[in-house]
């Protein structure tokens, strides 16, 4: 059920992002194949990205993040899984910042309505394993800042 | 006849002078804008209202905001906050942030002037700095846009530099790190604001 919110929020996030600056400390890279057979889709002929943060396996949707977020160690700031489509990879992104600015237009407008829970909504999304620092609402934009978690220590990426 | 009158403009002119300087000297800042409804010791605050030593001001929706104008040039915009003036004269200031955001702006100060700031978690002392503080009861953000801004939590203490965060959580280790362009282009849009 969770997967199905998430999958939908993306869909609809793509158009109304302003600005997602990622200070990134490293990725690690998935063939699509092999991403669908670890989601239990073995042989999967038409495998496609539907947007930048999830992947059809014979039809069936799979979020990135919630991919990556089980595939990479839980000792790694992982911040969001996306597609590459050119070289048909998924890549999940460490990150040590995060910065998201939304859009509060009517589509989008129930981030909006308390700015530290729709920024809590998007870091599932786009910040997964960090922390939200600071938020505000400017001009009908939501930003959401996300910082490395809570006593990691992440020079070694 | 003529004398006397002269005497008389001269007098005036000294009293208005005089006048003008005490007042100048005795508020040390006063509200210079205000979006939305802030309270002082639970009194209604309007442009113009002075800023005392002991004053709570509190802010109570997120997203309105309260400017201050200190009568040496430094300013501040207090966003969903609330603050408590601990100290507050010419030379020293200490305010205290129970929650919400200060974007600030410290012009340089004198051998002993200090401009100090406390939350729950740890205490900032700025100098000839832009930064804005965010309080959230649970942890506090710092973001430096201009100078510097020295961090005290506990035993440990940091010094961030233009461009930098820190992020004070219990349990995390105090350190300054480099922010985003976005978070630095945010910050100095509203700093820039300020009047």
């Amino acid at each position: 059920m969770t997967f199905l919110i998430n999958l939908f929020l993306i869909i609809n996030l793509n158009a109304a992002v302003i600005k997602n600056e990622v200070t990134s400390v490293g990725t690690t890279e998935f063939d699509f194949k092999e991403v669908c057979e670890e989601l239990g889709v073995k042989d999967a002929v038409i495998i496609t990205p539907v947007n930048g943060h999830s992947i059809e396996c014979l039809n069936k949707k799979f979020s990135l993040t919630e991919f990556c977020h089980k595939k990479i160690p839980a000792d790694k700031p992982f911040a969001r899984g996306y597609a590459n489509k050119e070289s048909r990879k998924v890549v999940c992104e460490m990150a040590s910042k995060v910065m998201f600015s939304l859009s509060c237009d009517k589509d989008h407008i129930k981030f909006c309505k308390d700015a530290k829970i729709g920024c809590e909504k998007l870091k599932k999304i786009f910040a997964y394993r960090l922390d939200l620092a600071h938020y505000s609402m400017l001009e009908k934009t939501l930003n959401c800042y996300f910082s490395n978690p809570i006593g990691d220590n992440f020079d070694e990426y | 006849m003529n004398t006397k009158l002269s005497l008389f403009f001269l007098m005036i002119f000294i009293v208005s002078i005089e006048t003008s300087f005490a007042q100048g000297f005795m508020a040390v800042a006063n509200v210079s804008n205000l979006k939305g409804s802030a309270f002082g010791n639970r009194e209604a605050l309007k442009v113009g209202t002075e800023i005392t030593e002991g004053m709570e001001i509190y802010i109570p929706k997120k997203m309105e905001s309260l400017d201050i104008k200190f009568q040496n040039g430094h300013l501040f915009r207090l966003i969903g906050a609330q603050v408590k003036v601990i100290k507050l004269n010419p030379k020293n200031a200490v305010f205290e942030i129970t929650k919400g955001k200060i974007y600030s702006s410290i012009k340089p100060l004198s051998q002993n002037e200090t401009f100090d700031f406390k939350t729950k978690l740890a205490s900032f002392s700025a100098n000839a700095s832009q930064f804005l503080i965010d309080e959230d009861k649970k942890q506090t953000y710092l973001y430096v846009s201009e100078g510097s801004v020295l961090v005290k939590a506990g035993k440990n203490s940091v010094k961030a530099v233009k461009d930098e965060d820190v992020l004070i959580a219990p349990g995390r280790d105090l350190k300054a790190s480099l922010a985003t362009k976005a978070m630095s282009a945010q910050t100095k849009e509203i700093i820039n604001q300020l009047k």
